[in-house]
């Protein structure tokens, strides 16, 4: 017998949801994948050892951390080099790292690690192997790391402040996983407990990533940290352009992790009532997550500042709020007269409270079978679709200079995606195909004459094979595609990012310009040692 | 001799060729990217790196498939009924979708004539076969016309696992591929990804 589904209010809309303004403005939640994760590490009591640790004073070399999860070992290689300032680049262009890391698919002996350690700092210049499941590296943050193990060597305190404005003693500038440079596919994991899930493998090896800059540290240092400090020290990351185009790509798995999200909003909208106090205790988290949370980019710091503001202005009626039949409808609606911050942080608070009610929604997250052309659908029928589902590209003037003001493109030199000024700069003829709007809107306009079947459309205009796939694909996917105009002047890639990094967990984005940012990930997570205590770090607060 | 001399010399040399062993991910990546460079509409790129895994099992296969991204790409012309669809002359990569569109809106036959690589149409029926959920079957017509049709037992158990991929067919592919690459100048340098240029915190 199957237990009735839990009652819900209606989905928000994905004409409100799938806006880049609104998408640029999440947070993390309790389904971000760095959580889910740590439950599920939880749940299976997982322990980390490291059988290896082969690091010189300095702390270069190597060490392996070790972990079995839902019958499958799992190792990360991690190798520590020495590195030129001059070269410490959180570009893609970089070429050389403080560390490198490879998750591994089983134990490593030692030939496999001394292939990883040769292998593994080349990163994109190397080739993997199936073994290989996650390809990652990082940058010290020589400030905090230099602080740190001098104190530790010193026997002098750690700077609780500067511990808390930077947040990491590495970060990340880039995870790869999926097959990129030879390393296993996605459907080696695909179907293995405890990764299933959407970047299970890439999380962990963050995760892990994060407990290795802890050892690090101590070992260089040549004491231990104290444990509250180091539950705070996350892992730092920088993330660019490459990983825009992600969501315009996978549109199946952008719309299954958008509708979990919006599903669980639905649900616990429609609780009738709750413990307030809970609710209350995490808003107040959350204030002084928001205090401690300092960019020095100053258009994103008045972002900040404004919710804040408005962040104590909710709180301050937020218990009345939380007094009345569905309270957390309530106090979703009262969001409305605030920015897309605050409203954004309100889904993300609402949800805390109520894992029971919603993490199993986290097991629809991943990637089914990709949708199908159906070439037996009516052009009628399609023609609706594209009134239902893309309404908001037919009106768009692709035409104007605003319109196509910027163009995607892949690097000769890199092989990354950017994104040019179409009217300043060579290359637009050579444009990435992230223009869904423009290529929907030429679709309309050729099928509105259009008499005969789809499959005859589909051979008389063959340029509109992608976009027919695409629109079709909104029938059951309506969460799948950004409506809004992304070679438009006021597209900024930083919104794409920034929902991408939430799912991800990610939280104390600090743009650095429209189109990369640096994050935090794993800040206030369970330490390597503390999986039995894994749930409770939303929105983590410093109190040194 | 088909006109390709490279096709011709792979096919001759025999099967012991060096290859680059690539997730299927990869491939499927750079047929993507190749499928676009050759001039194939978005669409069919699609459906061509669809078959990265079916195509890879195969080196001969994959070496047509290469040498069909030659094109030229011209849309089908179909003539002939609902039900039984005929094809005059066209290229297997514009063709083939178009075919298995046909087959999935109701044609019981396709007849191809004068088809570029007909072999090609075993990869792309036999994906059509594990996505639909239909059989085909694909026999030879006269004066060498293709004849495809819905049938009983289907083509897909016949690939094998993923083979390394020859390294003359990724260079091909890469070639192709690097047609849709825009050259750095200092502008996209400075602001194509956005970064700073060193980060030492």
């Amino acid at each position: 017998m199957n237990a009735p589904l839990p009652a819900q209010e209606p989905l928000r809309s994905p004409d409100e949801v799938m806006r880049l303004a609104r998408m640029g403005a999440m947070f993390p939640t309790r389904l971000s994948f760095l959580r889910t994760l740590m439950r599920r590490l939880s749940a299976e009591k997982v322990v980390v050892t490291r059988p290896h640790w082969e690091m010189d004073a300095e702390g270069y070399g190597h060490g392996v951390y070790q972990l079995d999860l839902g019958g499958f070992t799992y190792s990360l290689v991690a190798v520590s080099n020495r590195l030129d300032p001059e070269q410490r680049t959180d570009r893609v262009i970089a070429e050389a790292w403080d560390a490198a890391f490879v998750l591994y698919d089983g134990v490593p002996d030692q030939s496999e690690i001394a292939r990883i350690c040769a292998s593994a700092p080349l990163q994109e210049a190397g080739r993997f192997t199936p073994r290989d499941l996650v390809l990652s590296r990082a940058n010290k943050s020589v400030r905090l790391f230099a602080h740190v193990t001098s104190a530790l060597r010193d026997g002098t305190p750690v700077d609780a402040e500067m511990v808390a404005q930077i947040g990491y003693l590495m970060r990340t500038t880039a995870v790869y996983g999926n097959g990129k440079f030879g390393i296993a596919d996605r459907s080696v994991i695909a179907e293995r407990p405890g990764l299933d899930g959407p970047f299970m493998a890439e999380m962990l090896t963050v995760w892990l990533i994060r407990g290795f800059t802890h050892d690090l540290a101590e070992h260089v240092g040549g004491a231990a940290l104290e444990r509250k400090l180091k539950r705070h020290i996350g892992v730092g990351n920088s993330t660019g352009l490459g990983m825009a185009p992600f969501l315009v790509s996978h549109p199946e798995l952008l719309n299954n992790w958008m509708m979990v999200r919006e599903t669980a909003l639905a649900r616990v909208r429609a609780l009738p009532r709750v413990d307030a106090g809970a609710l209350l205790e995490l808003a107040a988290r959350a204030a002084r997550h928001l205090a401690q949370w300092q960019v020095p980019d100053a258009a994103h710091q008045a972002r900040i500042e404004r919710l804040r503001e408005e962040w104590d202005s909710l709180r301050s009626g937020m218990a009345e709020l939380l007094d009345q039949p569905k309270p957390l409808d309530q106090l979703v609606r009262a969001s409305h007269v605030f920015g897309l911050d605050c409203q954004e942080l309100v889904v993300s608070l609402v949800l805390e409270p109520y894992g029971a009610l919603i993490d199993g929604l986290s097991e629809c997250m991943g990637m089914a079978a990709p949708v199908p052309l159906q070439p037996a659908m009516g052009v009628a029928q399609l023609r609706e679709l594209i009134d239902l589902n893309f309404h908001w590209a037919l009106p768009m003037d692709f035409d104007c200079d605003a319109g196509c003001a910027q163009f995607w493109y892949v690097s000769e030199e890199k092989l990354e995606p950017r994104l040019g000024a179409r009217h300043e700069e060579p290359g637009a003829e050579l444009e990435s195909p992230l223009d869904i709007g423009r290529q929907v809107q030429a679709l309309s306009f050729d099928l509105n004459d259009y008499e005969g079947s789809l499959a005859a459309f589909l051979r008389d205009f063959p340029q509109h094979r992608s976009a027919v796939r695409r629109v079709q694909r909104t029938a059951s996917h309506p969460y799948a595609e950004i409506r809004d105009n992304l070679i438009g002047e006021d597209c900024r890639p930083i919104d794409m990012l920034r929902c991408k990094l939430s799912f991800f967990g990610a939280s104390k984005f600090d743009p650095k310009s429209d189109r990369w940012t640096r994050i935090t990930l794993a800040q206030g997570a369970p330490l390597h040692d503390e999986l039995a205590a894994a749930d409770d770090w939303w929105l983590p607060v410093f109190d040194p | 001799m088909t006109g390709h001399d490279w096709f011709d010399r792979f096919v001759a040399a025999g099967p012991g060729y060096d290859g680059v062993r690539m997730s299927l991910a990869e491939v499927q990546a750079l047929l993507l990217k190749a499928g676009i460079g050759a001039g194939l509409p978005l669409g069919h790129a699609e459906d061509f790196s669809g078959l990265a895994d079916l195509l890879a099992s195969d080196p001969q296969l994959f070496a047509m498939a290469v040498a069909a991204l030659d094109g030229p790409h011209e849309p089908a012309h179909m003539e002939g009924t609902d039900a039984h669809v005929v094809i005059a002359r066209s290229c297997v990569l514009m063709t083939g979708p178009v075919v298995i569109d046909a087959l999935l809106a109701g044609a019981t036959r396709v007849i191809l004539h004068r088809i570029d690589w007909p072999l090609l149409l075993w990869p792309m029926l036999s994906r059509a076969e594990q996505v639909y959920g239909l059989r085909f079957g694909l026999v030879s017509g006269a004066k060498g016309s293709v004849i495809v049709e819905i049938a009983e037992r289907g083509m897909l158990d016949a690939f094998g696992d993923v083979q390394p991929v020859p390294v003359q067919i990724l260079e091909k592919l890469k070639a192709f591929a690097a047609r849709t690459y825009v050259p750095a100048s200092e502008a996209s340098r400075a602001a194509g990804a956005g970064a700073g240029l060193s980060d030492n915190d």
